[in-house]
Parts: structure tokens; C-alpha cells; sequence
């Protein structure tokens, strides 16, 4: 969303006069504050967390017993579709976005991302395409296809409904919510580094965050396609998908899974990175083999996009391509393997302490290591055959996304959320949301190996019984319930903590990166002056001087003041008061137009009328907002100082 | 950057950038990257759809070389206006500046203008999107780089108005380059789809 | 910044520029002549020449144009790696679709045989005239269209269209039927539009599903099913 021209220095004509509030709602609509953004961004999939959770227990429900009554065949089907489009696409993501709005500036030592209002529209995109999607509920035509959507189930005559619509259209929007925020987050990265902060001296988390948003900018585009020509199957009647017409059912799989297998390391890698941050804090170690953890997370990176069609080798693609899938896919293994070691060492020989944050890191670690070796067993075509489409491969990615992605993130939360508040976390209530959820997760899902190797079948409503499928069934569902319970008490521990828990101070975990440099919560410009960073893990050599790893053991040298350091002095002028963004409504209005936009096309076989109509006020809001934004200076007039004028105002 | 050359005063805090390079500049070339990955796989479902439609009108029947070359040269020849214009502003020529954004956005519009005689051509030979894969894998492609032509012609015509009230100046050609690298991408996707969609048939 | 501002200084003249846009425009002109020539495309090298060639042209917009040969390499990395991984998915999904259901050459002939099926048709509509006047019913082309487009053929089979389902009846020689929709209806033209604008209200519980159609997709999709022979 370029900006077309530079905002003027006089005082501009717009449509909306400049939004003013600094609390309350308002304050929060139209805010650009990356870590307000950050907060909303992670309650907001939080809530969409539950509810997804909510669909998991209602399937656990019916599937506790054979022969279950709980829900009819079709709803069942709508429950699965939506549990996996909302933990992956409104769940996941969003909260490491979440982490990477609140963490990253902080950690590279910036007073914002680069684009501020872009980030504000990316978030309220994403919110309303979280609305668009769970719609369908609303009318009872939730989508229903699955969350890959393979193509004959989304054709019709096999979805005659509005479930698909709601789905096509719903992610289109989500995906343009993550393009426009990984475009930010990759130029704030690139662009908006403390001085002396080259890219081997970023903290791993920022190296994750950029490799995550590098896969998300290449991969995003092809799903944005394949949605776009499964739309103009359902609305306009072509036979991309359609074998009836000449067109290829696998091409849909194809593009689906160029996109997909990317998506699963753009879920896992930001909980890699966090990970990467905690277990060296609560070591009181660096990180065993820095520069290979950055590198591996690259190799990573590259290697998802040619190992796609291990998803396909049910299809038939012939023995060459299942063969270099296979191998591709046993490659990737490698670099992975790679950084599950660099976090053993960092713990060998370190002064552990079992901070829950910690807790999560190492039950991260050793509930990735059994989602991956399930994983790397599936690429073996012949096993792969047997696992296809089984509670095997439910069992596997939930390994991978419950136990790998979710737990890191839960270690994030705990280990930020001083920063982010204050105040500390209730450490005993969270060991116990820590061993509920490790002993959940393992109840619910490591069963489901048995079951699928037995053969029950993914996505099946209900099963008969003496198939010998009823016990660990009832295992499953108890475990999953012990996961609900966990979750309440992690609700609890945070509703409380924000109220009650010890005040935190600026750095109460003996932090090694820049965020623990700074008060907590951070002041709305987040540093007072930009730091000067001299070495990887600067805080923590600016703590103990220069042998940092040295003085493990003893007290710090002497204790910096926020945000001033030793050795700085390299811009003569301090910013007391640096000129930080204004709110604007813009990004707001400008999502809303995308989703009326989205609406209106529902309506297009059935009252195209209504499409013209509604379509037409959702471009209107779309271009008032496009205009209205590139014509609104980043600082409003009265306020902004000479440097209104110059190159970077003009903005996004 | 643009802004160096009339900027009064050194670098701001805010002006800073790690690499030296402006904020505006690296999203757009991340950007064009990114896009590379939405037309490829335009492109992809083209060529997997290539010789699968079950009925005509066929490719062979309808394309007409000699007509699309001639819009292929004009979209080729405003990039050549769009790098005078930015040429011209970075000299400080603002009359030059809006003499070759208006040419830029003509020929642009005459490329548009072509293929909307084409497409209704197409149409009236009984080429629609739902008659076979051709038709509908051709018009999804084409329609989509037409769709960023257009975006690019708006761009350029809003960049000219902006001119005449006298709101570009020398250190605003930043802006006129973002618009230039855009309008330059459009036309080299268009040099791919020209020769696989046209031109390559065997 | 510095060496942003010095790296402009170093941009093409607009000499350089008009001369770049010449050798496009020649570029281009060699293109389209090597289609014509037929020599070219007998001996498999119409392919390469035309990639080649407008690769050089890809190159040349993006390293005078837009700058790429004179800016940071920085812009060059972040571009070129999309682009590389662009040309791969290409390659690759152009090589895994058709190794299937045809031995993997990346370029395939334009299929313009009637299919087997086409000609079947063609067969069996000769000496077949419609018992109504299709022209005053609705327009068979487009009801041939919707047969297809709506899913019909998920569970109908119909003469002259590819494939198609077996659950409900084959519509071949349906004006011939003496009933439709199971015996509830006769064969007649306002009868098929009544059933086919809601099945379930007639028959509930039928597996024909309420398709939505509006009346003119009705009258075109009942004149097609009177052509069938």
C-alpha cells in the first residue's frame, strides 16, 4: 500500500478529522501502536483459541463412545473444517504475529515497525476475515470441506451451500491480512535495527520472525490463486478443478500444499524462535551454537518449499516424484534435527532455573521431538501409505502443533508477560496449567497413534463399535478435557496476575536481549534513546561487562539505568519525547471495505443484485479509506515538526 | 534517497534506516517479489491447463499475433515514458515530469484498451470463461495482469493531478519511482505472458 | 543513504534509456518474426529461442529500468528470490502434472481431435429431430452449458457430455420417456420446468437436490435435455 504522494506540511482537507483519543475504545480502534497492535492481535486469537477449542470438545464428545448421538454427520463435518482453519489460521499465526508485533521492535531496538498504520490495517483485516470466516455458523453453513478443501468437495454439485463460499472467501481476506503484515515486519526487520545491530547480532526470535515472514510473502501468493480460480469454479463456472470439464482435481492439492507445507514451518518457526529466546534466559547460557540455529532456521525456510508433495503420495504421482519428495523430506529433517540440539547443549551444564516459561520450552522440546519423528516416519512413501488418512496423521501434526507450536507460545506468554504488564505470573498456578497441559496432550493424542495404526479413519463422524477403537477413544476424549481444564486455569493465572502479581521491574528473568533493557510495561515510545548494540545478546554484556558468559555466577557488574549504556553517545541529541505515529481510523475503514466487499460476492449466484449493491459500498469504504490514508500525514500537522516533509513520512 | 537532495538538515532519528536504504523502497521490491510468486502461479495453472480444454474455440483459432504485438510494444514503450518521468522529476522538471506521466498513463491505457477489444472478441467467437480451460485459465491470467495495468494507469493519473497542484516536487521523486517500479514490473509479466501465452505453442 | 544518493548519480542518461527501449522493441520484433518462421518451430527451437529472448527483455527492464543493475543489491536479493522460487513452482507443477497422464514434456501440442465421446454424439444425433421447438423453450447451448457447470453431470449422464454419475437416470432419450421425476409428472416441457424449479416440493425426499436455478436456466436447461437423441 504505497503511498501515492508526500502528505502535505499545511493542514490537509480530509474526510475524518484526526482521531484524538488516548483510552478507551476509541484509543484502541484507531491506535498504530505496535504493542497495543500486539495486545489485540493476542487476545483477539485468544477468544478465536477458545472457541476452536470449544469445536475440538464437541467432537472429542461424539467420538467418546461408538455410535455417538452428540452430533448429526454434516455438523460434524462443519466442526473439523473450522477447529483446523481456526488453530491454524486464527489461532497460531496470529498470536506469534501477536510476538512479533509486542516483541520484535523491542528486541531490535526500534520505536515502532515501519509501516504503523499498515500494521493496524493487517490486524483489523485479519479480525474481520476471523468474523467472515465464522459466519457461516450464523446460518448453519459453516464450511464443511475440510481445512484443505480438496477440490471435488468444494465443487459443485458436492457444495451446493454457502459453507465453501464462507471459506474461499474468509481466507482470501486472512491472506491478505498476512501479506501486508509480513511485508511490514520484513521491512522493520531489514530496515529498523539499532545501530551496530548486523543481522548475526539479532536475537533468534527476530531471525525466526524473519524467516517466518519471508515463507509467508512467497507462500501466501499461491494460496491467494488457487482460492481465487476455486472461486470462479463456484461463481462463475469454470472447470479449473472440474474433471467433468477437462479440468485437474490434483492441481488444487498441488497449489493447496505449495502453500500448505510452508504454512506448517510459518506456524512452528516463530514458537522455535521463543524458545530459542527462554532457554538460554533460564540457563544463564548463550545459546549452544547461535549462528547454526539462525542457519538451520534458513535451511528450513528453503527446504519447505520442495517437500510439498509428501502430502500427495496417496495420489499417484509415480515413483520418481514420491522418491524425491521422500528424500527432500528426510532432508529437512536434518536442519530441524539441527536445532533441537543446539537446545539440548544450551541446557548441558547451564544453572537451570524451572520458571514455568522454561517448563513450556523443554515440554516443547521433547513433545516436538515425538511430532517429528512421526513426521519423518511418514515420509517413507510405503509407510506413508498406510498413515494417509488415519488418526496417525492426526496424532502427528498435533504433536507438531499442540505440543511444538502451542507450547512454545505458552512459553512466550509466560515469559513476556512481565514486560508486557508489569507484573508477574503466578508461578504455581502456572506448573499447574504447565503439567495439566503436558498430561492432556499426551492423554488425547499420543492414543491416536494406536488408533490410526489400527486404522481408524480421520474425519469420521462416528465408528461402530468392537472395531477396538472404543477405549483409547474414551482416552482421547478425557485428555481432551484435561486440556479445556488447563486452559481455564491459565485464564485464571492471567486474569489474576494482572491484578495481583508482584511488580516485575524492568528485567526480572535476568534477560540477555534489548526488551529487558527498558521499564515494564515500555513506554509508548519504547526507548527513551535507540541503543547502541555491540555484540549478540547486548543486554546481557552491558550487564555483566564484556565476558558475559564469564560472569554467569556472579552478581552484575554494576546495574545500567534503562536505556543507557556505557559506551553510547553516537547521536549527540537525545529524544526525549520522540514523535511517535498518530492514530488514524483508516486502517479500520479500510478492512471493513474488504469484508463488505467479501459479503456482497456470497451473494452473487443467488442475488446478484444484492452482490452490486453491497460490493459497490464496500469499494466505496475501500477507496474513501486508500485516499483518505494517503493524503493523512503520519503526524498530523499541528504536531509534526519539520520532518513531515521528508521521505519516510509519507509512509505505507 | 529522494528527500537527500532538498532535505535542509542532517538525518532524523526517524530517517535512520539499518541498511541505508528508504522504508517506502525495500517494501515495494518485496512486494514485486512476492507478486512474482502470485503471477507464477497464474502462469503454472496456464501451462498445466495447456491442450486440456474438451471443446473450442482453441488458441489456435482465436489469437491474433500480429494485433497483441502492437499492444505488447505500447505497454514495452511506456516504460520507457515512466523512466523519463522519473528522469525529469529527479532533475526537478515537474512540466516534464507530468508530460511523461500522461504518456505513461496513455500508452498504458491503450494496452487496456487493446485488450478489451480482444477479450470482447473472444467473447463473440464463443470464447467465454466457462466454454473450456482455455478460456477460462486465458481470461483469469490476462484479466489479472489487466487488473494491475488499471491499478497502475489510477496510480499514474493520481501521481499526475498531485503534479499539477504542485504537490511533487524534486525531493518527493520517491514516489514517482515506487509508481515507476511497479509500472516496470507490470510490463516485464507482461513480457512473460506475452511469449508463453501467445507465442509459445508447441 | 550516502551511497543511495551517489548510486542515482550513476542511473542511465535518458539517451541510455531511449536506447534500452530500442533494443526491446527489437527484441520484441525478433520474437514475433521467429513465430512465423516455420523452419523454426519443425526443428523444437521456437521454444528457446522465445524464452531466451524474452528472458533478455525480463533482464533488461529490471536491470536499466528499474534500476536493479545500479541500486543496492539488497533489491536485487529480495526480488530475485522470489523470482527464482516463481520459475521453480513453473517447472516443477508443469512437470508433476504431466507426468501422469502424459510422458513429461513441459511444452504439450494443443489438443484438437474431437474426443472419443464428441464423436459418439455426433453419431447419435443423426436422424434425430426433437419431438418440441426447442427454440421456443429456452436455449439449448447454454442449458448444455449449465448441465455441466451445475453439477448435473455429478449424478446424470447425458449423450455428447463427458462423463457423468450414475445415481440418476442417463437423460438419453428423454423425450421419449412417458413420465419424469419417478412417475409423479408427465413428460412434458412446463412439467420438467416445475420439477426442476424445486424437486423436493413434489417428491420429498428425492436425491435430486434444489439446484437454485433461476427461470431462464430453467427453460435453457429443459430444452437441452428435449435435444438429446
Amino acid at each position: 500500500m504505497a503511498t501515492l504522494i508526500r502528505p502535505m506540511a499545511q493542514p490537509v482537507v480530509t474526510a475524518l478529522p484526526r482521531p484524538h483519543a488516548e483510552t478507551g475504545l476509541w484509543s484502541w480502534i484507531t491506535t498504530v501502536d505496535h504493542k497495543r497492535i500486539g495486545i489485540l492481535y493476542g487476545s483477539t486469537a485468544f477468544i478465536l483459541f477458545i472457541l476452536g477449542g470449544i469445536e475440538a470438545l464437541i467432537m472429542r464428545m461424539q467420538l467418546a463412545t461408538p455410535n455417538g448421538q452428540v452430533v448429526d454427520a454434516d455438523t460434524f463435518n462443519q466442526l473439523f473444517t473450522m477447529h483446523g482453519t481456526t488453530m491454524i489460521f486464527l489461532v497460531v499465526m496470529p498470536l506469534s504475529v501477536a510476538f512479533f508485533n509486542y516483541i520484535v521492535p523491542l528486541q531490535i531496538g526500534a520505536r515502532d515497525v515501519a509501516f504503523p498504520r499498515l500494521n493496524a490495517l493487517s490486524y483489523w483485516v485479519f479480525l474481520f476475515g476471523a468474523i467472515f470466516i465464522n459466519l457461516g455458523w450464523i446460518i448453519g453453513q459453516a464450511p464443511d470441506a475440510g481445512w484443505f478443501a480438496y477440490a471435488n468437495l468444494t465443487e459443485r454439485p458436492y457444495a451446493l451451500g454457502l459453507n465453501t463460499d464462507f471459506w474461499v472467501l474468509g481466507l482470501q481476506i486472512l491472506g491478505v491480512a498476512s501479506i501486508l503484515g509480513s511485508l511490514n515486519f520484513f521491512v522493520t526487520i531489514v530496515n529498523l535495527r539499532a545501530p551496530g545491530m548486523r543481522f548475526m547480532r539479532m536475537p533468534v526470535f527476530v531471525w525466526m520472525t524473519l524467516v517466518t515472514n519471508v515463507l509467508m510473502l512467497l507462500a501466501f501468493p499461491v494460496i491467494t490463486v488457487a482460492l481465487t480460480l476455486l472461486l470462479f469454479d463456484r461463481f462463475f463456472f469454470t472447470h479449473f478443478f472440474v474433471p467433468s470439464g477437462g479440468g485437474d482435481p490434483q492441481l488444487w492439492v498441488h497449489l493447496f500444499w505449495i502453500f500448505g507445507h510452508p504454512e506448517v514451518y510459518i506456524l512452528i518457526l516463530p514458537a522455535m524462535g521463543m524458545v530459542s529466546q527462554i532457554l538460554p534466559t533460564f540457563s544463564r547460557k548463550p545459546l549452544f551454537g547461535h549462528a547454526f540455529v539462525v542457519y538451520s532456521g534458513i535451511a528450513i525456510a528453503f527446504l519447505s518449499f520442495g517437500v510439498w508433495a509428501h502430502h500427495m503420495f496417496a495420489q499417484g504421482l509415480g515413483p520418481t516424484a514420491d522418491a524425491a519428495f521422500s528424500f527432500s523430506t528426510m532432508l529437512i529433517a536434518v536442519p530441524t534435527g539441527v536445532k533441537i540440539f543446539n537446545w539440548i547443549g544450551t541446557m548441558h551444564g547451564g544453572q537451570l532455573r524451572f520458571k514455568t516459561s522454561m517448563l513450556f520450552a523443554i515440554g516443547f522440546i521433547a513433545m516436538f521431538i515425538i511430532g517429528g519423528l512421526s513426521g519423518v516416519m511418514h515420509s517413507s512413501p510405503p509407510a506413508d501409505l498406510q498413515q494417509n488418512n488415519t488418526y496417525f496423521i492426526v496424532a502427528h501434526f498435533h504433536y507438531v502443533l499442540f505440543g511444538g507450536a502451542l507450547m512454545g507460545i505458552f512459553g512466550g506468554i509466560y515469559y513476556w508477560f512481565p514486560k508486557a504488564t508489569g507484573r508477574m505470573p503466578n508461578e504455581g498456578l502456572g506448573k499447574l496449567h504447565f503439567w495439566l497441559t503436558m498430561l492432556g496432550m499426551n492423554l488425547t493424542f499420543f492414543p491416536m497413534h494406536w488408533t490410526g495404526l489400527d486404522g481408524m479413519p480421520r474425519r469420521i463422524y462416528t465408528y461402530p463399535a468392537n472395531m477396538g477403537w472404543d477405549f483409547w477413544n474414551m482416552v482421547d476424549t478425557v485428555g481432551a478435557f484435561t486440556i479445556a481444564l488447563s486452559v481455564l486455569v491459565f485464564i485464571y493465572n492471567m486474569m489474576r496476575s494482572l491484578r495481583h502479581g508482584e511488580i516485575a521491574g524492568n528485567d526480572p528473568w535476568d534477560g540477555r536481549t534489548l526488551e529487558w533493557s527498558i521499564p515494564s510495561p515500555p513506554p509508548h515510545y519504547n526507548f527513551a534513546q535507540i541503543p547502541v548494540v555491540t555484540s549478540l545478546d547486548d543486554w546481557w554484556h552491558k550487564k555483566y561487562g564484556g565476558h558475559g558468559e564469564a560472569a554467569t555466577h556472579g552478581a552484575p557488574v554494576h546495574a545500567p539505568m534503562a536505556g543507557a549504556s556505557e559506551d553510547d553517545g553516537h547521536d549527540g541529541h537525545a529524544e526525549a519525547h520522540p514523535h511517535m505515529p498518530d492514530p488514524s481510523y483508516w486502517p479500520i475503514i479500510m478492512a471493513a471495505g474488504m469484508f463488505f466487499l467479501a459479503l456482497g460476492l456470497l451473494f452473487l449466484p443467488t442475488v446478484p443484485v444484492g452482490t452490486y449493491i453491497i460490493c459497490a459500498f464496500g469499494f466505496a469504504l475501500f477507496v474513501t479509506a486508500m485516499y483518505g490514508w494517503c493524503f493523512e500525514p503520519v503526524n498530523s500537522p499541528t504536531v509534526a515538526d519539520a520532518a513531515a516533509g521528508h521521505g519516510m513520512a509519507g509512509g505505507h | 534517497m529522494a528527500v537527500s537532495t532538498a532535505a535542509p538538515h542532517a538525518v532524523t532519528e526517524e530517517e535512520r534506516t539499518s541498511t541505508g536504504l528508504n522504508h517506502r523502497m525495500v517494501l515495494m521490491w518485496t512486494f514485486l517479489g512476492s507478486e512474482c510468486m502470485f503471477f507464477a502461479s497464474l502462469i503454472a495453472n496456464f501451462q498445466v491447463q495447456r491442450g486440456r480444454s474438451l471443446n473450442g474455440p482453441y488458441p489456435d483459432e482465436l489469437i491474433n499475433i500480429p494485433f497483441t504485438s502492437v499492444s505488447t510494444f505500447s505497454l514495452l514503450m511506456s516504460s520507457l515514458m515512466m523512466v523519463l518521468a522519473l528522469a525529469a522529476i529527479q532533475r526537478g522538471d515537474v512540466k516534464g515530469l507530468r508530460i511523461w506521466l500522461l504518456a505513461t498513463a496513455f500508452l498504458g491505457s491503450l494496452f487496456l484498451g487493446g485488450q478489451v477489444y480482444e477479450f470482447t472478441g473472444f467473447v463473440q467467437h464463443g470464447l467465454k470463461l466457462s466454454t473450456n480451460l482455455f478460456g477460462a485459465s486465458f481470461f483469469v491470467l490476462t484479466g489479472f495482469h489487466g487488473t494491475h495495468v488499471t491499478i497502475g494507469v489510477i496510480w499514474l493519473m493520481s501521481l499526475y493531478f498531485a503534479a499539477k497542484r504542485g504537490r511533487i516536487q524534486q525531493r518527493d521523486s520517491l514516489s514517482v519511482e515506487l509508481a515507476g517500479l511497479y509500472w516496470h514490473f507490470v510490463d516485464i509479466v507482461w513480457i512473460a505472458i506475452f511469449t508463453i501465452v501467445y507465442l509459445l505453442k508447441v | 543513504m550516502a551511497a543511495h544518493v551517489s548510486g542515482e548519480e550513476h542511473h542511465p542518461s535518458e539517451s541510455g534509456y531511449i536506447r534500452v527501449a530500442i533494443a526491446l522493441f527489437l527484441f520484441t520484433t525478433i520474437e514475433v518474426i521467429a513465430f512465423y518462421v516455420e523452419p523454426l518451430r519443425l526443428l523444437d527451437l521456437l521454444a528457446p529461442i522465445l524464452l531466451l529472448l524474452s528472458a533478455i527483455k525480463f533482464a533488461t527492464v529490471g536491470g536499466w529500468y528499474m534500476h536493479l543493475k545500479f541500486d543496492s543489491k539488497i533489491f536485487m536479493v529480495f526480488f530475485g528470490v522470489g523470482l527464482a522460487l516463481a520459475a521453480t513452482v513453473i517447472l516443477l507443477l508443469m512437470t508433476l502434472t504431466s507426468e501422469l497422464d502424459r510422458p513429461g514434456k513441459p511444452f504439450q501440442t494443443i489438443n484438437t481431435q474431437p474426443t472419443l465421446q464428441a464423436v459418439q454424439a455426433e453419431e447419435q444425433t443423426k436422424g434425430f429431430t426433437p419431438k418440441y421447438d426447442l427454440k421456443s423453450i429456452g436455449n439449448v447451448e447454454l442449458g448444455r452449458e449449465f448441465f455441466v457447470s451445475r453439477g448435473c453431470t455429478g449424478c446424470h449422464q447425458a449423450p455428447g457430455i463427458q462423463g457423468g454419475g450414475q445415481i440418476g437416470p442417463n437423460q438419453a432419450h428423454f423425450s421419449e420417456r412417458p413420465t419424469i421425476a419417478g412417475g409423479l409428472l408427465p413428460n412434458t416441457p412446463e412439467a420438467v420446468e416445475k420439477w426442476l424449479k424445486n424437486p423436493q416440493a413434489i417428491k420429498p425426499g428425492t436425491l435430486m437436490p434444489d439446484l437454485s436455478l433461476n427461470e431462464d436456466q430453467i427453460r435453457d436447461l429443459t430444452a437441452f435435455l428435449y435435444s438429446l437423441p
